[in-house]
């Protein structure tokens, strides 16, 4: 077995709630709640959600843009959030992030070759003369060999702009690309392109991915492990055998049933799940699913469940399951 | 060029291009000496000699004015260079920052807005010399803060993109964040807004002069033209008509140079 290449223990972040004009702190908003997980190298974690559950910010927490209030983030056994400068760097050159909006991902005043040769410059990983072949062999690795390197990214598509994008994040030499809605912003047709690049450049770079979308269709193309997230906490993890076909949690059935799955014909036409998200600000005590769970039962459902093991490396967080 | 299609853009170029150029080489357009004076031909209208007639001391105005120009640019581009570079820096560091640095510095420019910049003007030059350097400074130094909110406020929203996230995801230190993605992208209203400063400033110093606090006679300058003007304003009214139509084109010509670039930069 190989070793995790990142680790995550407990981390937390909340966010105040201000009042008033004096911004008296009169609650929290709790975006990740007590999380932790394991990406073994080369492997792939999908973590899927509804919008607001706490994905982006926990991708910002790993890619070390946002501090956590708590908790461990150690990259190959080391701690990174300990506050050691260097590390910290090395970090920064093995760890990169890939957002959702290829238009803004972009400086608009940068030529796609300056774009790309950046990270180069930033980790000085070669010498100057080898910096135009470098950043030619990426334009080919993402199959945009034809492109003009000395040209604005404004002419580009969406398509190509994350193209361009997933080229800057590869010229810092990374084994751990983060992954935030990487194709949402694009049509359907090249979605497919630009997962299946995924799959090509994983191989060709051994690299590890943790991908974050709303959209497990998307997310079971790609992974192999797989976590659900829920208003802040993990509430099921694992293989993504498992989660796709026997999962545990009323909530991952749900996300499962609603549509994206079921065959053309049988799409219903009720939600799976019913209901919004309740408050954030005021969390429902206890599981705090229980508010849309078709088999809440009380007072069970008055206690938050544990993330426990249930079969072979399949957790889940749930009374019932 | 997409610049050359834009009206407004061409007609302000062409005026503050033509300034531009009269400033510059006044030596050899004046006609005439511009201090010197002919007595016998005082208060003389518009003749062939005097394209634009002269005044009471009978100096050449065509030739003071030509003269004034300089002084009237020079204030301009130097009293809105000083507020774009305390401007910039304040808006910057605030907006960048955040915090408390923002706090502590926004709240300055709210007090230095609060101030009636006029008699802050007049206080200043009343204690320091009236000179052109001075009223540059004191320009600069009583309207950088509208200058200051602009630059925060897009420094705020392009510290937020996903471009400077990006780069700071892979290790690029502030100054690189700074001066590679955020100030190349927050020029342009920058620009535009400078631009249409300079007009402004012009009318201070013009203001300024004509109160007696700006630009000390002999020199000329298109303020202190006017003043001089006012007692024979009755019976020489081309004293006055002249330098005051060439104050009206120049802020024209900026304002519209600068709404043309707003307009061609945010296609």
């Amino acid at each position: 077995m190989s070793a995790p290449i990142i680790r995550l223990e407990h981390i937390k972040k909340y966010f105040p709630v201000e009042r008033g004009i004096f911004r008296r702190v009169t609650g929290a908003i709790r975006a990740v709640d007590d999380v932790g997980f394991s990406v073994m190298s080369g492997h792939t974690l999908g973590i899927v959600g509804e919008s607001g559950c706490g994905k982006t910010t926990l991708a910002k927490i790993i890619a070390c843009l946002v501090p956590p209030d708590a908790g461990s983030l150690f990259f190959e056994e080391n701690n990174i959030l300990k506050g050691d400068a260097g590390r910290l760097r090395q970090f920064r050159r093995r760890v990169q992030i890939i957002f959702q909006d290829p238009f803004s991902s972009l400086n608009p005043k940068l030529k796609i070759f300056d774009s790309i040769a950046e990270p180069m410059h930033i980790h000085a990983l070669y010498p100057k003369q080898e910096i135009p072949d470098r950043v030619r062999e990426l334009l080919v690795s993402v199959g945009l060999g034809g492109v003009d390197p000395y040209r604005y990214p404004r002419a580009l598509s969406g398509g190509q702009r994350q193209r361009i994008v997933i080229a800057r994040a590869l010229a810092a030499n990374p084994s751990l690309l983060l992954l935030d809605e990487p194709v949402a912003s694009l049509d359907v047709s090249m979605q497919a392109q630009i997962l299946n690049l995924f799959t090509e450049l994983q191989e060709q770079f051994r690299l590890s991915y943790i991908l974050i979308s709303h959209d497990l269709r998307i997310i079971a193309s790609l992974s192999d492990e797989i976590a659900v997230m829920y208003m802040g906490k993990i509430i099921e993890q694992g293989p993504k055998e498992n989660i796709v076909h026997t999962p545990l949690h009323p909530y991952t059935r749900g996300l499962l049933d609603s549509g994206i799955f079921s065959l053309a014909g049988t799409r219903r036409i009720t939600p799976a799940i019913k209901g919004d998200i309740p408050s954030h600000i005021r969390l429902p005590e206890g599981c705090r699913f229980h508010t849309r769970c078709p088999r809440a039962r009380f007072p069970a459902c008055r206690t938050a469940p544990a993330l426990a093991e249930k079969k072979q490396g399949h957790y889940v967080a749930c009374h019932f399951a | 060029m997409r610049f050359l299609h834009n009206r407004m853009f061409v007609s302000g170029a062409l005026i503050v291009g033509t300034l531009a150029v009269t400033a510059l080489a006044a030596p050899l357009i004046a006609p005439h000496d511009p201090n010197a004076i002919h007595m016998n031909d005082a208060l003389l209208g518009p003749s062939r000699e005097y394209i634009l007639g002269t005044d009471q001391l009978g100096r050449d105005l065509l030739s003071r004015i030509i003269f004034g120009t300089r002084i009237s640019l020079s204030i301009g581009f130097i009293a809105v260079g000083i507020s774009v570079i305390i401007g910039g820096v304040l808006g910057a560091v605030a907006g960048y920052y955040g915090g408390r640095i923002d706090g502590l510095i926004m709240r300055f420019v709210d007090a230095m807005f609060c101030f009636p910049t006029i008699f802050l003007m007049l206080a200043i030059i009343a204690i320091l010399e009236p000179n052109i350097f001075t009223i540059m400074v004191v320009i600069g130094l009583t309207s950088w803060m509208g200058m200051a909110r602009l630059i925060r406020a897009e420094v705020l929203s392009l510290k937020e993109r996903e471009f400077v996230q990006a780069a700071r995801a892979l290790g690029a230190g502030d100054l690189r964040i700074i001066f590679r993605h955020i100030v190349p992208n927050a020029i342009n209203p920058v620009l535009v807004n400078a631009t249409l400063g300079v007009g402004g400033a012009i009318l201070v110093e013009a203001g300024l002069s004509f109160l007696g606090l700006g630009v000390q006679p002999p020199t000329p300058s298109w303020g202190n033209i006017l003043i001089e003007a006012k007692v024979t304003l009755g019976s020489a009214w081309w004293i006055t008509l002249f330098p005051g139509l060439l104050i009206l084109i120049t802020v024209l010509g900026y304002n519209l140079l600068g709404e043309g670039l707003r307009d061609v930069l945010s296609e």
